[in-house]
């Protein structure tokens, strides 16, 4: 994440929004030789830069501030945070709660006797193996559907806005809303694959014990496939036409203009939705919780995610030092896998 | 993370606006503050004058169909009284009032009264977030007025102050249906026991009665993901001579052969199909919608289903309903140890950052030591008083069912009043428990006692090490606990 914000902001002050005639990102490298020991000094450049694009900046400024302020500022408190020992009986005093120094951190990676620890492990392998599972799920499924909608047919307007149903359903009520298809015996997903179509002799569990991944993970499918399926049909229409018609002149048949034609122009949009799954379902909490008694009671071994096992340490055992400590951890470890990815991805991105 | 740090920023912007405010009106950090603020008189010269003017806000949960409603009616002879007085009634929901009250308790910027369940009220205390009632405990004796189970949260064991007065309380008869009992010809006066009652379940389930074409369950409980996990262990576990701490507080022993032995009472109830394994997906709502549809023979539930199964449904209830017409409720069977039921309830509390305490005060005096206020509360709620006189009242005596709640009351029973209570049960106890029911719904392998055993071990092993890091940051408590043992004994 840091490296896309990073990319950005570096060719913002190259650009000029107001349109004046200023020489383009590759141009204005041979302006500051690189002898120029202002060049050198960031700072320095930026304060050029502000000087020479006045405007531009100030139509920055709100944005800027409004990053300080709901992001800059609560992710550093809560960095700090990892460093006290903020526990209930030190609630009234916030930040200036003693000092813990890397205790909370010990505390999470080296006592395998920590209460903190129990459990972790499970919450760990489960958001593993939702988080790639959703991933890939709404990635095939969406390509899917917006293969199919992209095609002419009637109705095809009526049922593109039907398809994205499920995406604007609240996650919470998602959540609620499954709980009930699951259950065992009046649920209608036994209902359906039990009474009606006959594929298992016995009513499967799916709220209790190893099943407990599915019922989240395919809700959680259910839930976002139509925003894949909005942004890749997106990308298909900016595929223009005329190099399907190409291929079709060059005998191509549709299996390889997929692979020769769509396949790699939609690769940028893969990249952006593999990046959204990866973070939005690592940080996955309210399909969780809602399920499994609007907040009350234990997820189970296989049904715990991150978010809910940080939710308890934190907020249930009021100990926010070594919940921060935990968050700022997994935000580290988070970055790490957004770095493979932007090497993954790098070259599809900046269209080299 | 992200709703962790949103919610951290919330607090931290809250922090922000109260050290403002505490800067004008005294550091919250201030001993004097926070120990005991009403006998020190720190609210305020201006503030303690209570019959002038003014307003209070009281924070109330859905205690009843129209809690806003209700509550107004409720305080009509109050109102009489203190004609420039408006109380604004505000009601929050079960599941967001703890944050809600965290938050005001940390930002100083609360209610005036505020209703706690009674596991809150040591951990609001520790906090310093309520005001001291040793002034109105004077005058009301909460010792001598109140049910002797409501005393602990009232001063909790790590306290030296009654921080909060009961107001109500929650306890769970069981309820069964009378046309059921008399097909299986099942004696209802043969429930008294657990050997009773597991022998009368095992002929309801004999009988094989239809209800709609469905066979009607022995029993239903709720599984795991609900709120009333622990509460449906306890009177089990507590009947059969176990515990969750040991008398001291200060160590679990959820491990212990008595307290195994009402654990797996409990547990056989779903292992002998009993109460049949669909329940375990199930919450408290859902069984108990159940047994209005006439799915169960037997279950247990707060006294307030009563109040639901006798209004009519024009006003939410179900009277009318076959079921309605044919339920009895019975005392809880007693275990090989003893009998012993669950007793939940709410205190009524005066928050620090009230402007006017004294008011406050008397507010809850009214609510809590005024036996027709508790009556009346109880009649349209369906829980039951903690006033003892309340008890006295024709409305108990007059209908056999109302008798039995009456006669459940000397066996209620607590959760210990230790500030630490709190995360023991809502972060370890809910998923520890929990976890018994996978293992006795067979989804990760066969069942077998010894697994219950490893995992009530690690939920001393939890605890255990909860407790003493909580006795690390307040060597100064392990001498209350001491202290209140002594008083207790």
């Amino acid at each position: 994440m840091g490296n896309v914000a990073a990319a950005e902001t570096e060719t913002v002050p190259a650009r000029d929004p107001a349109g004046a005639p200023v020489p383009t990102v590759d141009q204005t490298v041979p302006v500051f030789p690189r002898t120029d020991p202002k060049r050198k000094n960031p700072v320095a450049r930026l304060v050029r830069s502000i000087k020479r694009h006045k405007v531009p900046y100030l139509f920055l400024l709100p944005t800027v501030i409004g990053m300080i302020v709901l992001q800059a500022a609560p992710i550093l408190q809560g960095l700090y945070l990892g460093f006290l020992r903020s526990r209930k009986d030190k609630l009234l005093d916030y930040l200036s709660a003693p000092w813990a120094g890397f205790e909370n951190y010990a505390e999470i990676l080296f006592n395998p006797d920590s209460p903190i620890r129990s459990g972790l492990w499970d919450a760990v392998r489960n958001t593993a193996l939702y988080t790639v599972a959703v991933t890939i799920g709404t990635l095939a499924v969406g390509t899917a559907a917006a293969l199919m909608v992209n095609r002419e047919f009637r109705f095809r307007a009526a049922a593109r806005t039907l398809m994205l149903f499920p995406w604007i359903v609240p996650t919470y009520v998602v959540g609620l809303l499954w709980g009930f298809l699951w259950q065992r015996e009046v649920g209608l997903v036994n209902i359906v694959l039990v009474d009606w179509l006959h594929l298992f002799s016995v009513k499967p569990t799916w709220l209790i014990g190893p099943n407990t991944l599915w019922a989240i993970i395919i809700p959680t499918v259910w839930r976002q496939w139509p925003f894949s399926m909005l942004m890749l049909l997106a990308g298909l229409q900016g595929i223009p036409k005329d190099v399907y018609e190409a291929a079709e002149i060059d005998g191509a048949n549709p299996w390889q203009a997929f692979r020769s034609i769509t396949w790699p122009l939609l690769k940028p949009v893969w990249a952006i939705l593999i990046l959204h799954g990866l973070i939005f379902n690592v940080y996955s909490f309210n399909i969780v919780i809602m399920m499994f008694g609007n907040g009350a009671g234990f997820p189970g071994k296989h049904g715990d995610l991150l978010m809910t096992d940080l939710f308890r340490n934190s907020f249930q055992m009021w100990d926010f030092g070594t919940g921060a400590a935990m968050s700022s951890l997994l935000m580290l470890a988070m970055m790490t896998l957004v770095f493979i990815w932007y090497r993954i991805f790098r070259d599809q991105l900046t269209g080299k | 993370m992200k709703n962790v740090f949103r919610m951290l920023g919330l607090a931290m912007l809250f922090a922000i606006s109260g050290c403002n405010k505490a800067g004008k009106e005294g550091s919250p950090k201030d001993p004097a503050a926070k120990g005991g603020s009403a006998s020190s008189g720190a609210a305020g010269a201006e503030a303690t004058v209570p019959n002038g003017p003014g307003e209070l806000l009281v924070w109330v949960m859905p205690n009843s169909p129209k809690p806003e409603k209700d509550m107004d009616a409720l305080l009509e002879p109050f109102k009489a009284a203190h004609p420039d007085v408006t109380v604004k009634i505000s009601v929050l929901d079960w599941g967001s009032a703890w944050t809600k009250l965290t938050t005001a308790a940390i930002s100083g910027d609360g209610p005036d009264v505020v209703q706690l369940g009674t596991t809150w009220c040591p951990f609001l205390t520790d906090l310093g977030a309520l005001v001291s009632l040793d002034d109105l405990d004077k005058e009301i004796h909460v010792h001598d007025s109140f049910l002797p189970t409501t005393w602990a949260a009232a001063k909790p064991r790590t306290s030296e102050h009654v921080t909060s007065v009961p107001w109500f309380i929650d306890v769970r008869p069981m309820f069964y249906r009378t046309d059921v009992f008399a097909q299986a010809q099942v004696d209802p006066k043969s429930l008294g026991t657990w050997d009773g009652y597991l022998a009368a379940l095992e002929k309801i389930r004999a009988a094989g009665i239809k209800n709609n074409g469905e066979v009607v369950s022995p029993i239903g409980f709720p599984g795991k993901n609900d709120w009333n996990v622990v509460h449906n262990f306890a009177p089990w576990i507590w009947s059969a001579g176990g515990d969750f701490l040991s008398p001291m507080g200060d160590k679990c022993v959820l491990n212990s052969p008595e307290s195994m032995k009402g654990i797996l009472f409990y547990l056989d109830l779903v292992r002998k199909g009993l109460n049949p394994k669909t329940n375990m997906e199930k919450n408290t709502a859902q069984v108990s919608a159940d047994f209005d549809a006439g799915r169960l023979a037997t279950f247990f539930e707060s006294t307030i289903k009563n109040v639901y199964l006798e209004r009519p449904p024009e006003q939410g209830g179900s009277a009318g309903s076959h079921v309605a017409g044919n339920y009895g409720v019975l005392l809880p069977p007693a275990g090989p140890a003893k009998r012993s039921v669950f007793m939940g309830g709410s205190h009524l509390a005066v928050f620090r950052s009230s402007k006017r305490p004294d008011l406050a005060k008397m507010l809850v005096r009214y609510l809590t030591a005024d036996s027709s206020a508790q009556l009346a509360y109880s009649e349209i709620s369906g829980f039951l008083p903690a006033l003892k006189s309340a008890f006295a009242s024709p409305y108990f005596s007059a209908d056999a069912k109302r008798r039995v709640f009456r006669d459940i009351v000397p066996y209620g029973r607590c959760y210990p009043a230790v500030p630490y209570w709190g995360e023991i049960e809502t972060a370890i106890l809910m998923k520890r428990l929990g976890n018994l029911f996978d293992i006795a719904a067979e989804v990760n392998g066969p069942y077998s006692e010894a697994l219950v055993k490893a995992e009530m071990d690690a939920a001393v092993k939890d605890i255990d090490g909860q407790i003493q890091a909580h006795f690390k940051n307040h060597p100064e408590q392990v001498e209350l606990l001491h202290k209140s043992l002594a008083a207790a004994d």
